[in-house]
């Protein structure tokens, strides 16, 4: 393993923590108590919690039935990484379609402005390395900032007509 | 099978469902699929409302010989 990668991996990692505990931090200074999802939600939660596992299950069969057929795929370490980010959106999705992705107490908006932000983060790597890769597999097979930025977009996408429906449908 | 008699307790007391689902702590949207019939809530939960409109159980959530 690649020594600056594993800093990069490690240093990642404290940097997401440390703005979870600064975000929770301003959360609660400003009265706000951490979020929660009423019964329904949870409930809803869990049933997108079996459609996503049901998304990685069918993901994986089909990935080995490519392997088998020997079509050229992703690498090993992608493969694996797309079937998390589709059962990923996929459960956002379903959550989010469903009322339960955000909490009671949540803002929305304040999240959705987060998930543009890191989308489009990732999507400007990931279509720097399409351009610039040295090779095919590095620019299109190896791209996880690419594959990332799709996911996150996608989920923003749904979570926008979500708020557009509900804003032009109103109070029922 | 809708909720007629949540929806017109609520409007008696002139809330709107986002005042109701934050008097008993839940969201809108899930007032609202209560009053739509689409979602049974808990007893807890069904406790909550009434006490948030000021009736009861029997009231709100007993169904009456028509339904």
């Amino acid at each position: 393993m690649n020594v600056e990668w594993a800093i990069g991996v490690v240093v990642g990692l404290l940097i997401v923590a440390v703005a979870c505990l600064v975000v929770r931090k301003i959360v609660l200074a400003r009265g706000g108590k951490p979020g929660e999802y009423d019964e329904r939600q949870q409930i809803v939660r869990g049933r997108a919690f079996t459609v996503a596992y049901a998304t990685i299950l069918i993901y994986l069969a089909a990935w080995m039935v490519l392997n088998a057929m020997q079509v050229p795929f992703f690498s090993n370490s992608h493969s694996v990484l797309l079937g998390l980010l589709l059962s990923v959106a996929v459960f956002a999705g379903y959550s989010i379609f469903h009322d339960a992705y955000f909490r009671t107490s949540d803002r929305p908006a304040a999240w959705l402005a987060v998930l543009a932000v890191v989308s489009a983060l990732n999507l400007a790597i990931g279509i720097g390395r399409l351009v610039r890769g040295a090779t095919l597999e590095a620019r299109l097979y190896e791209n996880a900032n690419l594959m990332t930025g799709i996911m996150l977009a996608a989920i923003l996408v749904c979570a926008l007509i979500k708020l557009a429906r509900d804003r032009r449908g109103g109070e029922e | 099978m809708k909720n007629l008699k949540l929806k017109s307790a609520r409007a008696a007391k002139d809330l709107s469902q986002q005042q109701l689902a934050d008097a008993v702590g839940v969201s809108r949207q899930t007032i609202n699929a209560i009053e739509k019939g689409d979602y049974n809530p808990t007893i807890k939960l069904c406790l909550a409302i009434c006490r948030a409109l000021g009736r009861t159980l029997d009231e709100l959530f007993w169904p009456d010989d028509a339904e």
